[in-house]
């Protein structure tokens, strides 16, 4: 699916514009459009200053932070108890199939796309890792050993899908009690979420940002209620 | 003229002039197998073995066989849609005919025909026709062409009662007659144009009698006696090969089936006593009893040999076709046109060599001259294209170059010459079917859409029409509603038409040419707006292909798509969007039918933006038909929605200001090259779905454009003077400017009103120019030798 098919406000784009916007691995949500009721015409993307192909990690959130400066970021907070989760992913365990809390956030992400249709197709995310991005299905239809699956084999594969089309960017980090404050957007996700799990599991925070000129900030909040609600209650990711 | 049945069997009774026995047992055994495979085919059909419907042959055996046995494979005859007989008759291979009423690979068209379209050219078999009195035209210019090739073959024409009341009959045998036409019409009548009684559709019901309507003689014979059918024929054929001209003649006969196959025998039209008198005058029963009884040539033994051998040869013909197998579905786009569609001098590489300034007329009537001296079976047909040169002086000394035989001044009868010219054209000769205005090609639709564009088709492209439907076209001053029309998606619609719309003197030429050497029917529309044009025009041979776009300008911000007088609108619009710092690019597709695509999409590729600007009408017309193309093959290299401007959706009216309201012109132009810049096309209203709202579009009319499309402005008076201004008058619309050639009058001269004072020469004639009131010559404003609008001042008068 095209990234704007399922936008919250559909964005008007010429056939020419998405093209070329394709071909540099524009955000499409980045760009203002000039033409009728904002429409994204092929002269927007070109004047348009691309970042020129980074090289490393730093320089991309740089180029990113320097294009969305022009927009609007909202960010929200909230801290997830994450007992159940233990407990339950340690009885799936001593049972013999084995998952991780990656899985359970990706799921719970798919769910909270699915549960908040206005804020747009979750279908992919783009899981972070270092320095590149792994697309992820978070189907919620598809049984968690195959989402599992597929995870892992995308791992192994170790390609880099940064120009794949995803709405939100994940970034899962071991944190201890350390919060995620501010970050950036990256070059073609208007969602961007961190998670932060303490050394023990029974605890994280989560941060989302998101682009506020695409994504309304009340849609934005319902979505991060909805995933605080999956992860906190995670029996239900699993029917 | 008539000879009456009666007499014409008491002449032969003494069998003194009794042709040899074989003919006799020829013209009976040719009687056995139209019958024999008539009653096969029949059975076949009940089974469910033939697609579609039959009309069968059954009872009128006499005629058919009677008339072909005078007959050479290079003669031709055309037929109706009961015309497997005159197919057998003519010579036509039984198992491949009866292979094409199976839709089989194998049959005389390959199965694209079928029982109502069979062709045969080894044969001269022009066709079966599914449309009534469509094949009379075609007989008679099928004898023109044979005759301009220089051979006595002569045309036929099958046709029966019902078509002696349409136009194409009447046209036809007026034609044929005032062209002494080497061609013989043959009406079988049976009484029935399908259910309809001859006498309930006519006050005089005596068929024959009608030729003397056009001078011909007509003759009436027993239908069913096949030996009086082919005495009278054998008159009509000598008439007809000797240059004596042509002949109808009318066969009295019956079908003793019904209509068509599964149609009931009497049915609600005629009565079972009808129908068993005539079964007593079967043909075959007849002519046996004769052979055997009167002239005494043949024994019933012979006789019934001859039918067994006939039976053995209806059944090769039915198990050939059984076992053909069926045509490939992969083959059915095949045979649309020729191919390749251009001719190989369109082919050619262009050469760029010296050009000079030529008018539009000039140019294109060069181009016919040329060809027609290098292929002397060219007949041009056309309403005063002969002597007079043409309505708009467009075929001017072709006349006395190539004489009355082949510049051929028709009647007033669209459908019949256009007739023939499909005729003609399909048998040796080319022709130009000059219709005058694009308007009046409706009066001959038939000849163009049914025969003349499916004719490669429905012979699995064994033959074609080789013709030029020739035409003014498109709206021009006031020309009003049925002189104004251009109808080019109307044609290109139409599978095997070429539809030409050029918009320079060099292309209208170069186009002419290429049609009259292409393999198929070509719809030449030439813009009578442009007809005062001038242009560079190549020198010497000059052909343009089919099927490639012309760049009229190259841009680099929008393609705007025009064809005809649109293309100069576009230029001069492309013009006023320059100074705007818009660069147009302008593609003229210079042919709609095969239309250039390729040279469109590589423009859009360029610019990303789409405005087709198009003289007809939108519905269903060239802007959709384009922008859709472009949604196909380039949708992703549009910036903004492909837009369309065309003639309002209205008949042409005939007051100026009404015309130009509804006419594209150059401000309209640039202003829609504008909106789809802006992302904004212009919205057209052409649907008229107002549903519950009102029937009036809510677009408030554009107010008049100041200059009238297509014509020069009257220039400004020289002088601002007191004094009665002398001017070159209006006059015909193609005619733009003239040359003054002579002043009688000085100035300070005496003028009374209506005195001659000078004359000025047009394309087309010496106009004279009198004094518009009593008074001095006070002025000349346009000496000998200056070139003058129409309107233009050229003098004052004071009083």
């Amino acid at each position: 699916m095209n990234i704007a098919v399922g936008q919250t406000r559909r964005l008007a784009v010429s056939p020419y514009a998405r093209r070329l916007a394709r071909e540099r691995a524009l955000p499409l949500e980045a760009l203002r459009g000039s033409g009728p009721d904002g429409r994204i015409l092929a002269a927007d993307v070109l004047a348009f200053v691309p970042a020129a192909a980074p090289a490393n990690a730093p320089d991309v959130a740089k180029a990113a932070g320097i294009a969305i400066a022009a927009h609007r970021i909202a960010a929200f907070a909230a801290s997830l108890a994450l007992g159940a989760v233990r407990d339950l992913l340690a009885a799936l365990a001593s049972a013999g199939k084995t998952f991780d809390i990656d899985d359970i956030v990706l799921r719970a992400v798919g769910r909270a796309f699915a549960e908040n249709p206005v804020v747009g197709s979750g279908a992919w995310v783009a899981l972070e890792l270092g320095g590149r991005q792994m697309a992820c299905p978070t189907n919620s239809e598809m049984p968690m050993t195959l989402l599992r699956a597929s995870r892992l084999e995308a791992l192994d594969r170790g390609s880099d899908d940064a120009e794949k089309p995803a709405l939100l960017s994940l970034r899962l980090l071991p944190a201890g009690d350390i919060r995620p404050m501010m970050m950036a957007l990256l070059p073609g996700r208007a969602m961007r979420l961190a998670v932060t799990v303490d050394g023990v599991g029974g605890h994280a925070e989560c941060l989302l940002a998101t682009d506020a000129d695409s994504i309304d900030e009340a849609a934005a909040i319902a979505w991060l209620s909805s995933l605080k609600s999956a992860i906190e209650s995670p029996l239900r990711l699993f029917v | 003229m008539a000879i009456s049945t009666a007499r014409s069997r008491d002449d032969f009774t003494g069998a003194s002039n009794l042709p040899d026995r074989q003919v006799l047992l020829d013209l009976f055994e040719r009687m056995v197998l139209l019958r024999r495979f008539e009653s096969i085919a029949q059975i076949a059909c009940r089974k469910g073995e033939t697609p579609g419907f039959l009309h069968l042959y059954i009872g009128e055996e006499a005629t058919g066989v009677g008339v072909c046995a005078h007959l050479r494979p290079t003669d031709w005859v055309t037929s109706t849609h009961r015309g497997h007989g005159h197919a057998l008759a003519k010579g036509a291979n039984p198992g491949r005919v009866m292979a094409e009423l199976f839709g089989k690979a194998d049959g005389i068209c390959g199965g694209r025909g079928g029982t109502m379209h069979l062709y045969d050219r080894s044969v001269g078999l022009f066709g079966t026709n599914g449309i009534v009195a469509a094949g009379i035209g075609h007989a008679v210019g099928i004898g023109m062409g044979a005759r301009q090739q220089g051979r006595d073959d002569i045309g036929v024409a099958f046709f029966g009662d019902g078509a002696a009341n349409h136009g194409g009959f009447h046209e036809a045998l007026n034609f044929a007659a005032v062209q002494r036409a080497p061609a013989v019409f043959i009406c079988e009548n049976n009484l029935y144009a399908t259910a309809t009684p001859l006498k309930s559709i006519t006050l005089n019901p005596e068929i024959a009698t009608k030729a003397a309507s056009y001078g011909m003689p007509g003759v009436a014979v027993d239908g069913n006696d096949v030996f009086a059918v082919w005495l009278a024929m054998k008159e009509a054929t000598e008439r007809a090969r000797s240059g004596k001209g042509p002949t109808l003649i009318e066969a009295k006969t019956y079908r003793t089936v019904g209509h068509h196959e599964g149609d009931p025998v009497i049915g609600t039209y005629r009565t079972q006593e009808e129908l068993d008198a005539w079964i007593k005058r079967d043909p075959i029963d007849m002519f046996r009893k004769k052979l055997v009884e009167e002239y005494g040539i043949a024994d019933a033994e012979a006789l019934a040999a001859i039918e067994s051998r006939i039976e053995k040869v209806v059944e090769e013909a039915l198990a050939f076709a059984r076992n053909s197998p069926e045509p490939d579905p992969a083959t059915v786009r095949l045979h649309v046109f020729a191919d390749p569609i251009n001719p190989p001098a369109a082919l050619q590489p262009r050469v760029v060599g010296e050009t000079r300034t030529q008018g539009w007329l000039d140019a294109v009537r060069d181009g016919i001259a040329e060809e027609m001296r290098t292929d002397p079976a060219i007949l041009y047909f056309g309403e005063g294209t002969g002597e007079r040169g043409g309505s708009f002086a467009h075929t001017k000394n072709l006349w006395q170059e190539f004489g009355a035989d082949r510049m051929v001044d028709t009647p007033i009868s669209e459908q019949g010459f256009t007739a023939a010219a499909v005729g003609a054209s399909a048998t040796g000769a080319r022709t130009v079917s000059d219709l005058m205005f694009a308007d009046f090609a409706f009066e001959t639709a038939g000849q163009i859409f049914l025969q003349a564009a499916k004719l490669r088709y429905m012979t699995s492209g064994r033959m074609s029409a080789p013709m030029v439907v020739r035409v003014g076209a498109g709206a021009l001053r006031s020309s009003g509603p049925h002189h104004s029309g251009i109808y080019h998606p109307v044609f290109a619609h139409m599978p095997g038409l070429i539809v030409c719309v050029p918009s320079t003197p060099a292309d209208a030429k170069g186009l002419m040419k290429t049609a009259l050497r292409a393999g198929d029917p070509v719809i030449m529309l030439e813009p009578k707006a442009l007809f005062a044009s001038k242009g560079e025009v190549p020198v010497g041979d000059h052909y343009v292909p089919f099927g490639v776009a012309r760049i009229a300008r190259p841009g680099a911000d929008i393609t705007i798509v025009a064809a005809g007088q649109m293309v100069q609108r576009a230029l001069e619009a492309a013009e006023t969007l320059a100074a705007e710092g818009i660069d147009a690019e302008v593609i003229d597709p210079r042919t709609i039918m095969p239309l250039d695509i390729e040279t469109i999409v590589a423009s859009v590729r360029k610019t990303h933006r789409l405005l087709i600007v198009d003289e007809a009408w939108a519905m269903c017309g060239l802007g959709g038909e384009i922008a859709q193309a472009i949604n196909e093959l380039a949708f992703d290299e549009l910036d903004a929605p492909p837009g369309r401007l065309h003639t309002a959706p209205t008949s042409h009216p005939f007051a100026p200001v009404l015309e130009r309201a509804m006419l594209v012109d150059t401000a309209r132009i640039a202003q829609g090259a504008r909106d789809v810049i802006a992302g904004k096309p212009p919205v057209p209203d052409h649907w008229y779905t107002a549903g519950l709202k009102s029937a009036v579009p809510a677009i408030p009319a554009p107010a008049p454009a100041k200059t009238t499309p297509g014509a020069p402005a009257p220039q400004p008076p020289a002088a601002a003077t007191n004094d009665e201004p002398v001017t070159m008058p209006f006059g015909d619309l193609t005619v733009s400017e003239g040359t003054v050639i002579k002043w009688l009058k000085a100035v300070g001269d005496a003028v009374k009103e209506g005195d001659l004072i000078a004359e000025i020469e047009t394309d087309k004639a010496v106009v004279e120019i009198e004094a518009p009131v009593t008074g001095t010559l006070s002025a000349i404003d346009q000496p000998v030798g200056a070139v003058v609008p129409m309107g233009g001042r050229i003098g004052g008068i004071s009083k």
